[in-house]
């Protein structure tokens, strides 16, 4: 004749066993799914601004903007060497908004609300000669996925 | 108390000490040996591929900007001893006012220190600042591809002892050209079968010995 609390014990250790086993992969595959990507983000927003400062016709255009209004927003698709170098640069599976500001002045149009947005900022001053009286502006690069 | 150590009821406390004692040891083993909390570390290893190929790859360039007051003024390099001995000008095609002037000790020998407008006889200009910084150098690029080629696994272990490869594409991602023939600016190699692979962009900027300026993308590909 079997043991009955044998049995019942086989099964308590199985159900034990299943529920801290059901945690473990849970926990796991939620790091997994969370990958941490703004590391990565920020690098690619400190190349791109790398490379935009490091340009004077990119320079030539962020300073030739008016900014009378205190902020200009760009998007994808505006016809700017820079935007276009911003676009080929970010990968298909991000989108990304440009802020145009006078120093001081913050915007963040164009940023959504419900997703993570990766922001920097740097700093694009005149070039030599060509805008002497321009003050510096401040580029806002807003990034997030799609 | 010995013999009541071996009792029935005592029999219980002991399983479930034992018990207690397995799980906990159980999760130990879980947290330790197979720890579901680590983030995945695969930024290390290209990070330091990447650094090392990278100023491999690099010279230090200064740039400075000359400015003549009208386009039949030009200027004089005294007083530039302090940037560099040699330098390469670019002249802009727009403003024809501007000047740029690369230093570096990898230019081409037959534009080194040579003024384009020193025919003329005014020379009023004035100086914009003086910066240096680390860009790529194309003809590096393509020493690199020919001595990954012929002796890869020294390179390997001089770089960062991972396998790796890599590419310069353009920003519509057609891959770059050696200058003087048609070869690919860049190396292919089949990862091991299995192998994970780490794959990273990086926008960088490109100079050639002419003191011509590229915008590139410099794909990495490592695995170990």
């Amino acid at each position: 004749m079997m043991n009955k609390k044998g049995w019942i014990r086989i099964v308590e250790m199985f159900i034990a066993i299943m529920i801290i086993a059901t945690a473990v992969l849970l926990v796991a595959s939620k790091q997994v799914g969370e990958r941490d990507i703004s590391s990565e983000v920020y690098e690619k927003q400190r190349q791109i601004f790398e490379v935009v400062g490091s340009n004077d016709v990119y320079r030539e255009e962020i300073i030739g903007i008016d900014l009378s209004g205190g902020c200009v927003n760009l998007n994808r698709g505006d016809s700017y060497g820079f935007i276009d170098y911003i676009d080929k640069s970010v990968p298909n599976s991000w989108d990304f908004v440009v802020n145009l500001c006078k120093i001081g002045l913050i915007s963040n149009k164009g940023s959504p609300n419900d997703k993570e947005v990766f922001v920097s900022e740097s700093v694009i001053s005149a070039v030599v000669d060509d805008y002497p009286n321009e003050e510096p502006r401040k580029m806002r690069l807003s990034v997030w996925g799609k | 108390m010995v013999f009541k150590f071996f009792n029935k009821k005592g029999q219980g406390h002991v399983e479930m000490i034992i018990s207690l004692v397995l799980f906990v040891g159980f999760l130990f083993f879980v947290f330790v040996f197979a720890n579901p909390l680590t983030k995945a570390d695969d930024g290390v290893s290209i990070g330091v591929t990447q650094e090392g190929l990278v100023d491999e790859l690099s010279y230090s360039v200064g740039k400075l900007s000359v400015i003549v007051n009208t386009t039949s003024d030009c200027y004089d390099s005294e007083g530039f001893g302090g940037y560099g001995s040699s330098f390469v000008e670019v002249k802009d095609v727009v403003n024809l006012r501007r000047y740029t002037l690369y230093f570096g000790s990898f230019f081409n020998p037959s534009k080194v220190n040579v003024i384009s407008c020193s025919d003329l006889e005014d020379y009023n200009f004035s100086l914009g600042p003086y910066n240096e910084e680390k860009i790529i150098v194309y003809e590096e690029v393509e020493r690199f591809v020919n001595e990954y080629e012929s002796d890869y696994f020294d390179l390997r272990d001089y770089i960062g002892a991972e396998d790796f490869s890599f590419n310069f594409l353009d920003l519509d991602r057609n891959q770059i050209n050696f200058l003087d023939d048609s070869r690919g600016l860049g190396v292919e190699r089949e990862p091991r079968e299995g192998s994970v692979v780490i794959s990273r962009d990086i926008n960088v900027r490109m100079i050639d010995k002419d003191a011509r300026i590229y915008e590139v993308i410099l794909n990495i590909r490592v695995w170990e």
